[in-house]
């Protein structure tokens, strides 16, 4: 009897794992990567693009000596009204009343924000589904299922020794049913995922243009801004009176402006429109794969794996133009979104 | 019908203007050139270059296509979500349906003795 049962119990094993669909867990959690990267960069990005504007509106008052002043705001310590907020405090130009307006670059990056963030949002719960309740909580808590099955089975027999073959056979017959569970938990991953992913595939594409318009703008900026510094600092050793200089000054010049074209150099090496059409392809492979319900797919794999290290290199492009250390990305926790 | 992506037609404008850019740049290496007046504008060509990108940005951001896909992603995120949280909900209960088992057992255990 407790052969049978046992082998009943691996016969039940086999047909089981046989009908397990495939989830995508390590090429979602690689999307929601990628993604993650292409958000720090817009963050970083915009942060520098309004750094700059600050920069070149500061040179304008420099170079006008304009007459400025502090906003009242700058004499509030604390917030007022209803609901409490605190008025600007800013320098302003003389006769202004109110912070500078964002300049128009400011602005459409700004508006960008909601596309960037309905990725983020539509990725990270990407993973919390193919993470929700993973292999080591549902493990846990089916182990958890099978010992006190075990221990009730025992009991049982104590009572009625009768009853101790059939109790001999729980042992497996709860690891089948925890094995099923886990089974039956990723056809829904799956369906959920097949119910969205292939839906969603176009909205991507559109998206993709935004990110990829942002992320150029960002560069943009970030190159002119360079672009202007080099050209300054190039300019008193492009001259014929070059030569005018003393030898410590060229080579403070010559140092100054070496930084900044290397500055250039990786700022301008990486491709944000590259790493967006990525993202959409390696969508697009994904849903594909779940529509067709080809299984695991070299294919997807690699796509995402494109994307992710061309998500890698904008955002290090992108800090590295801003002056500050690119974040490591790290995949959101499951239930996140 | 095909649509056409504006980042491609702005790229191709861009790519216009630093044609223009690269022969302002050859003028450098003539006979006694103005570097000054050269840069001045080549900078004025790469802030046409920026603007270009400002601009289709803009014009982007504002389409309906845009606004439609925002919307559609952050449905299929609140459904996902949704399903997620269904999911880690079903696994919490099979964690409690062990609880009871194991308390049922420590009972028949306790109360074995007696009967």
């Amino acid at each position: 009897m407790k052969q049978v049962a046992a082998g009943l119990a691996i016969l039940a094993l086999s047909a089981i794992s046989a009908c397990s669909p495939y989830v995508f867990s390590p090429e979602i959690s690689g999307f929601a990567t990628g993604v993650t990267s292409l958000a720090s960069s817009y963050q970083t990005g915009r942060q520098a693009v309004s750094s700059i504007s600050e920069q070149e509106r500061q040179a304008a008052y420099a170079a006008a000596r304009k007459r400025l002043l502090l906003l009242p705001g700058c004499d509030q310590r604390d917030p007022s009204g209803t609901p409490p907020k605190f008025a600007d405090c800013a320098i302003v130009s003389f006769g202004d009343t109110g912070a500078p307006a964002p300049t128009a670059a400011e602005q459409a990056l700004a508006d960008a924000a909601p596309a960037f963030n309905a990725l983020k949002a539509y990725a990270d719960a990407l993973e919390a589904v193919s993470k929700a309740a993973d292999e080591k909580t549902l493990s846990t808590a089916t182990q958890s299922l099978a010992t006190a099955a075990g221990s009730l089975a025992g009991a049982v027999a104590k009572l009625d020794p009768a009853a101790k073959e059939a109790g001999a056979a729980i042992g497996p017959l709860t690891g089948v049913l925890g094995k099923g569970i886990a089974i039956y938990l990723d056809q829904r991953r799956y369906e959920a995922l097949r119910a969205t992913v292939p839906g969603v595939d176009p909205a991507v594409q559109i998206l993709g243009r935004t990110v990829t318009a942002a992320l150029l703008d960002i560069r943009a900026h970030q190159l002119g801004h360079l672009e202007q510094q080099m050209s300054a600092q190039a300019e008193p050793l492009e001259m014929a009176s070059v030569a005018r200089l003393t030898a410590r000054d060229y080579q403070e010049k010559l140092t100054a402006l070496t930084a900044t074209v290397a500055a250039f150099n990786l700022a301008r090496a990486a491709d944000p429109s590259q790493a967006a059409a990525s993202m959409v392809a390696a969508h697009a492979r994904l849903a594909t794969a779940l529509r067709d319900g080809t299984g695991e797919d070299a294919a997807v794999l690699e796509a995402i794996g494109g994307f992710v290290a061309a998500a890698e290199k904008v955002n290090t492009a992108t800090h590295a133009a801003a002056g500050a250390p690119a974040e490591e990305p790290h995949a959101p926790q499951a239930g996140a979104s | 019908m095909a649509t056409i992506d504006p980042n491609l037609v702005a790229s191709a404008g861009i790519d216009q203007l630093q044609s223009a850019i690269n022969v302002l740049n050859a003028l450098k290496h003539g006979q006694n050139p103005d570097i000054q007046a050269i840069d001045a504008k080549i900078l004025a060509l790469e802030d046409k270059q920026t603007a270009l990108r400002d601009q289709v940005l803009r014009q982007i951001e504002d389409s309906p296509e845009n606004q439609t896909a925002i919307a559609q992603m952050n449905s299929a995120a609140a459904a996902l979500k949704s399903a997620a949280d269904e999911m880690t909900a079903d696994a919490t209960a099979l964690s409690e349906a062990a609880a009871v088992v194991s308390a049922a057992a420590s009972l028949i255990t306790a109360l074995a003795p007696f009967i």
